[in-house]
């Protein structure tokens, strides 16, 4: 607990030192919206729920793309993976620690990401529902993006191929995230909660396996 | 040191007359010895390739799976060459189900394609598979890539249930399982016969992946010996120019 505690705040300090990375967030988060208000704005038969969870679940899913493919730039850059690997830091604290340092960078960039769509389109603040399952989603794409990131490390071409498996794996929970949604905004309250309870096992199961299999691929030189 | 068997001899004769021999006789089985369907009519026999089709895509994730689960736990083994082969038999596998239920859809639904829940997460499927090959491909040392690959092949497995439950879970143009636990909406006799070409399709599938094995192990092992030649050749021409 204590390693895990120590490497959060140590990637998070990293990260967000200057006035610049929490800038950068709140840029990022005005990119999207412009990205996806150019992308929707002219088609016209598509209503606004349709469009704000399309939004949402891509505006997650992108940003956690994008944090991911940086997620080891500050080892690599003074070698603390040879150095972890060559200590007694559990593997286990390692996964952890890039997991929430992922889904709190990812949480830095959808939070203002949310009160500008709020502000430039819908007019309303989003839905307390899938604003939680934007943060369920945060979690599991990260626990399956952390240890990915790991897997394609000593890849040839890992800027090409880590997108290739990471959106593979991650469709069915979008998919999942996206039904839910729907079935709650159009009332549908048990259907809703079913969608919740899968996008929840599929949470436990990314989680569980992220646990036991980052050692794996992390300990071998 | 003899990794896997690669020799052309009588087993493997004999077990590719008999797999020709138990494929033909499914063959006319499906063509000629079912009868027709009353609805669908004739085209309904790409049943007999659509579904044991998709029945194998399945299982070599499941076999994926179990295999790369024994790579984390025996890494000194040889599942890297069973894993990529297992792999390329389910891409194989999961383009047939893609195809034929393409060609089945359209006279049927009216249209070779459309985003239903069941069409989009088989195709999720054939890009996990892809994906796999990929990594495969991407790493050059053995060690991690054989790791790299089990773990990757682990994760493919969690999305499986969503492929197979997504004509339950989503509103879909496809049609919900006919084979259920408790109970079975099919003519016996072509249920029979799904059954017998499962089977076919089982067997065949199987040969393609030890073939296949034995290819990647023989490819490797002849890499190595060209490679141990060139040292021997280079140390001895060192020799000789001294």
């Amino acid at each position: 607990m204590k390693q895990f505690a120590i490497l959060l705040l140590l990637n998070l300090r990293l990260e967000l030192r200057g006035a610049g990375q929490w800038i950068g967030s709140m840029l990022f988060a005005l990119v999207l919206l412009f990205l996806f208000a150019l992308s929707f704005a002219t088609i016209e038969f598509l209503d606004t729920t349709v469009v704000t969870v399309a939004e949402s679940f891509l505006g997650v899913f992108l940003v956690l793309q994008v944090i991911n493919a940086r997620l080891f730039v500050h080892d690599e850059a003074d070698d603390a993976q040879l150095l972890l690997l060559g200590s007694a830091i559990d593997p286990l604290a390692f996964y952890w620690a890039k997991l929430f340092f992922a889904s709190l960078l990812g949480s830095v960039v959808m939070a203002p990401y949310f009160v500008f769509m709020a502000l430039f389109t819908s007019g309303e603040p989003i839905d307390s529902y899938v604003a939680g399952l934007c943060l369920i989603d945060m979690l599991a794409l990260s626990a399956v993006g952390v240890l990915l990131v790991q897997v394609v490390r000593r890849a040839d071409n890992r800027a090409l191929l880590f997108p290739i498996l990471y959106f593979s794996l991650n469709i069915p929970v979008l998919l999942i995230s996206i039904q839910a949604s729907y079935s709650h905004l159009s009332g549908d309250a048990g259907q809703s909660w079913r969608w919740f309870g899968l996008l929840l096992s599929f949470l436990g199961i990314f989680l569980a396996l992220g646990s036991v299999l980052f050692g794996e691929v992390q300990g071998l030189e | 040191m003899k990794v896997v068997d690669v020799g052309v001899h009588g087993k493997k004769i004999i077990i590719t007359v008999a797999l020709g021999a138990f494929w033909l006789l499914n063959c006319w089985w499906s063509l000629l010895g079912v009868s027709s369907e009353l609805h669908q009519g004739e085209i309904y026999r790409i049943l007999y390739i659509h579904v044991p089709s998709a029945v194998c895509a399945f299982l070599a994730a499941l076999l994926l799976c179990g295999l790369s689960v024994y790579s984390l736990l025996d890494s000194k083994g040889h599942q890297g060459y069973w894993g990529r082969a297992i792999c390329e038999v389910g891409l194989l596998f999961t383009g047939l189900t893609l195809v034929t239920g393409s060609i089945w859809g359209k006279p049927t639904w009216g249209t070779w394609w459309t985003w239903d829940a069941r069409l989009t997460t088989t195709l999720v499927l054939a890009l996990l598979y892809s994906a796999y090959l990929l990594l495969h491909a991407s790493i050059g040392s053995d060690a991690f890539r054989n790791k790299a690959c089990a773990v990757f092949g682990i994760l493919i497995f969690a999305d499986v249930p969503i492929v197979y439950q997504s004509v339950s879970w989503w509103r879909t143009l496809h049609q919900p399982p006919s084979i259920g636990l408790s109970s079975v909406d099919m003519d016996p006799e072509i249920l029979a016969h799904l059954g017998l070409s499962v089977l076919a399709m089982l067997a065949l599938a199987l040969w393609l992946a030890h073939l296949r094995a034995s290819v990647l192990a023989l490819r490797s092992y002849l890499m190595v010996q060209s490679f141990e030649l060139a040292l021997k050749d280079s140390a001895i021409s060192s020799d000789s120019s001294v």
